[in-house]
């Protein structure tokens, strides 16, 4: 069975993220005969953005376990060069000096073993004026999931362009999703935007003290320490956070995704970032 | 009584503490040591995050066992620090609301 996989040749995440929305629930809905194979066609693909490619690669990880799956690469050279490098979609072990490639992780696995290794290879690679923000980023968004999220399949990718000193950080997990969680603990919110929007003002599914920072302090630092842009998809929830809107861009999708996907875009602090500031 | 025991964080942990998780397990093994007073050491540590730094604090609050911390670096300091004006800013908050309550209904 070809399942043509169309992505838009543009540079804003939402479209993308819809589109592989789109694909992903075409890969759950395909009803193979027996020992058919899936054949995921990404030959007119010119364009593919880190987080699409950290999307369809989680997916496909899983949908692996159940039906055999092909891949046609995408023609465009730089695409499918791109594709290879990153390790998609199973993850690779090899790094560039750029970039990290997908890492996937699953339920069973230590997750804290997991971000160290992928810390410790990005470290060396950025610029040292992020301190210890991706550190941070990586500890607390890779800690909702282990606590809240019910995930099976995690990944976590990230790019560093060091020609603009500027990084992509993405990581997605395929568990509950924030507003599936907040209704289960039954904490009221109006749609799957507004339950991510409580979600990062620090409102916690767990009561004890001191929870609920996770994200909201993440939040603080990509957008005020590092002057970046966060996407948080969770649901049919978009929310776009950046510094110059900080009125929150939102949209809820035609689709829901199945998990939650949070990627950023910022650049390298001129000074050294302390990340305490953002502490709370 | 057990004489006092030290405990390097770096060697059961690595260098980098990210997750909540971990750090439960790792302070559940120093709840189960005979000794009552434990000195963990960071001395390599170079990172450790808010929801771990969250657990720690707790863990100490709690525990019968005496704890003491050496060789924290500036980084790690500044994030204890950081999340105990946190928690203390939560507490006094939130002893606040009980003391209007307790008014209001006198």
């Amino acid at each position: 069975m070809n399942l043509k996989c169309n992505i838009s040749n543009t540079d804003d995440p939402l479209k993308q993220i819809q589109e592989c929305i789109e694909i992903i629930n075409k890969i759950d809905e395909a009803e193979l005969k027996n020992g058919e194979i899936l054949n995921l066609d990404f030959s007119d693909v010119e364009w593919i953005l880190p987080c699409s490619a950290l999307l369809l690669s989680n997916k496909i990880i899983e949908a692996c376990k159940i039906m055999d799956i092909e891949i046609s690469p995408p023609k465009a050279k730089g695409v499918h060069d791109y594709l290879v490098r990153i390790g998609f979609p199973l993850g690779c072990c090899s790094e560039g000096n750029t970039f990290l490639p997908i890492n996937h992780f699953n339920n069973k696995d230590n997750v804290n073993e997991q971000v160290l290794k992928i810390s410790g290879h990005i470290e060396d690679k950025i610029d040292k004026n992020f301190g210890f923000s991706i550190n941070y980023l990586l500890a607390e968004l890779s800690d909702n999931i282990e606590q809240h999220s019910q995930f099976t399949q995690a990944s976590i990718m990230t790019q560093y362009y060091s020609d603009k000193k500027y990084i992509d950080v993405g990581i997605f997990d395929n568990g509950i999703t924030i507003p599936t969680l907040f209704e289960k603990k039954g904490l009221k919110f109006s749609d799957d935007c507004d339950a991510i929007k409580k979600a990062i003002e620090g409102v916690s599914t767990k009561e004890e003290q001191g929870r609920g920072f996770g994200l909201k302090t993440s939040k603080n630092l990509v957008l005020e320490g590092l002057n970046g842009e966060m996407y948080i998809i969770s649901k049919k929830g978009a929310l776009i956070l950046n510094p110059k809107n900080k009125e929150k861009s939102q949209e809820l999708m035609k689709k829901a995704l199945k998990g939650t996907l949070i990627y950023m875009q910022f650049s390298a602090p001129k000074k050294g970032l302390n990340i305490i500031k953002y502490v709370e | 009584m057990e004489k006092a025991r030290k405990v390097s964080i770096f060697d059961k942990l690595g260098e980098r503490i990210f997750t909540r998780t971990t750090i439960q397990d790792f302070l559940s093994e120093i709840s189960k040591l005979k000794e009552k007073e434990i000195t963990l050491d960071f001395n390599k540590i170079k990172f450790i995050s808010r929801s771990c730094t969250d657990e720690y604090l707790k863990f100490i609050e709690v525990t019968k066992k005496k704890i003491k911390s050496i060789n924290q670096s500036p980084d790690v300091f500044m994030m204890v620090e950081a999340v105990k004006n946190g928690l203390n800013a939560i507490s006094i908050s939130k002893a606040s609301d009980i003391s209007k309550c307790v008014l209001c209904e006198n």
